[in-house]
């Protein structure tokens, strides 16, 4: 368990949450063709799956996954740039970057689906 | 000479299998002068307070890379780290991380030292040595400049999570022995050493984290040898 003890810094968040990003993308894709499986049930089953997919607590599941697929996709970028020796030096201040970028971007988008129709 | 003393808590990471399995820390008190290294104070600690305190050490000039280990989180060389430069009052001493522990500060390297040899990390050549020398451009020796000055302290391995959680990694420091040979203009095994890296155990699996940067003594940069391998593997690739 030493290890776990390491020092985190921007390097390690960074992985982390490009690790639990893409498996809350995964986890949201297996989801999404469940759920889109049910037109073959008729217009009434769908309706009936999609008012319950409009309760808060779903609404809030696709605020999350916004934030998640946000910095997945600025992050994939951002590692990508690094393997092509681009920004490497300043991998930290990238983080911040990404890791602002996508908490502005996800807010704002989390409160439009939040709040949408009301 | 008047040096002001200052007095720091060391909390050292205590394993000796023979007595128990189980690990502990054990706590000294140490009056610190001005400019001691964290070496310094480990010896000052075996001498006058606990003799069985075990760690490597040896050049004490931060040459041989022997006294590595994990200090208040980080990997560095016990023997230029200057405690003053730590923050706080207590220093926390652990073996390095991600190597099994022998002894109290004291890892097995086996698995450092193995994945180095897959690298191959001496000079191959076909062509017949020259008579005297085997010379080299200065804009030739700069590209392998910063890799030849690698101590072999195994900080930056022990510091990446890829291969605490998978030791068959190359891990930083074997790949950065073999960027050493693989841009040094007389090796003649580019392709050879390539092919060992580009594998799922070797380049790949860096995930960018930059541990390894942060945690070499030298100043080095492994993950900048390992951003140009991946480059090149690519370029043999198509």
């Amino acid at each position: 368990m030493r290890r776990y003890r390491y020092r985190w810094g921007e390097g390690m968040w960074a992985y982390i949450f490009h690790r639990v990003s893409g498996a809350a993308l995964i986890v949201y894709l297996s989801m999404h063709i469940w759920v889109i499986h049910h037109i073959q049930e008729g217009q009434a089953a769908y309706d009936n799956l999609m008012r319950i997919m409009d309760k808060p607590v779903f609404r809030m599941g696709e605020a999350a996954l916004l934030a998640a697929i946000l910095f997945h996709s600025f992050n994939g970028v951002r590692v990508a740039c690094m393997d092509s020796r681009f920004g490497m030096r300043n991998y930290r201040a990238t983080f911040w970057l990404v890791f602002a970028g996508s908490a502005v971007l996800g807010i704002a988008g989390g409160m439009a689906i939040l709040f949408a129709g009301k | 000479m008047n040096q002001s003393t200052n007095k720091y808590t060391f909390k050292i990471f205590r394993y000796d299998p023979e007595r128990s399995p189980r690990a502990r820390y054990d706590t000294f008190s140490l009056e610190v002068a001005k400019g001691m290294t964290v070496l310094d104070c480990l010896q000052a600690i075996k001498a006058s307070q606990d003799g069985t305190l075990s760690f490597r050490r040896s050049c004490r000039s931060a040459i041989c890379g022997s006294c590595a280990m994990n200090i208040n989180g980080k990997n560095d060389l016990a023997c230029h780290l200057q405690v003053s430069l730590l923050g706080g009052r207590t220093v926390t001493v652990d073996p390095l991380p991600g190597f099994p522990v022998i002894r109290d500060l004291v890892v097995d390297l086996e698995e450092f030292y193995r994945s180095l040899e897959r690298v191959l990390p001496w000079l191959v050549r076909s062509s017949p040595f020259p008579d005297k020398e085997l010379p080299q451009s200065p804009a030739e020796r700069d590209r392998i400049d910063s890799a030849v000055n690698c101590i072999l302290c195994g900080s930056c391995t022990s510091s990446c999570p890829s291969f605490w959680f998978n030791t068959r990694y190359l891990a930083p420091a074997a790949l950065l022995k073999a960027y050493r040979f693989i841009f040094d203009s007389r090796d003649e095994a580019k392709g050879e050493r390539l092919e060992l890296v580009d594998d799922r155990n070797g380049l790949w699996r860096c995930r960018t984290i930059y541990n390894c940067e942060e945690a070499c003594p030298k100043l080095l940069k492994p993950n900048e040898a390992i951003a140009a391998l991946k480059i090149e593997a690519l370029k043999q690739s198509v």
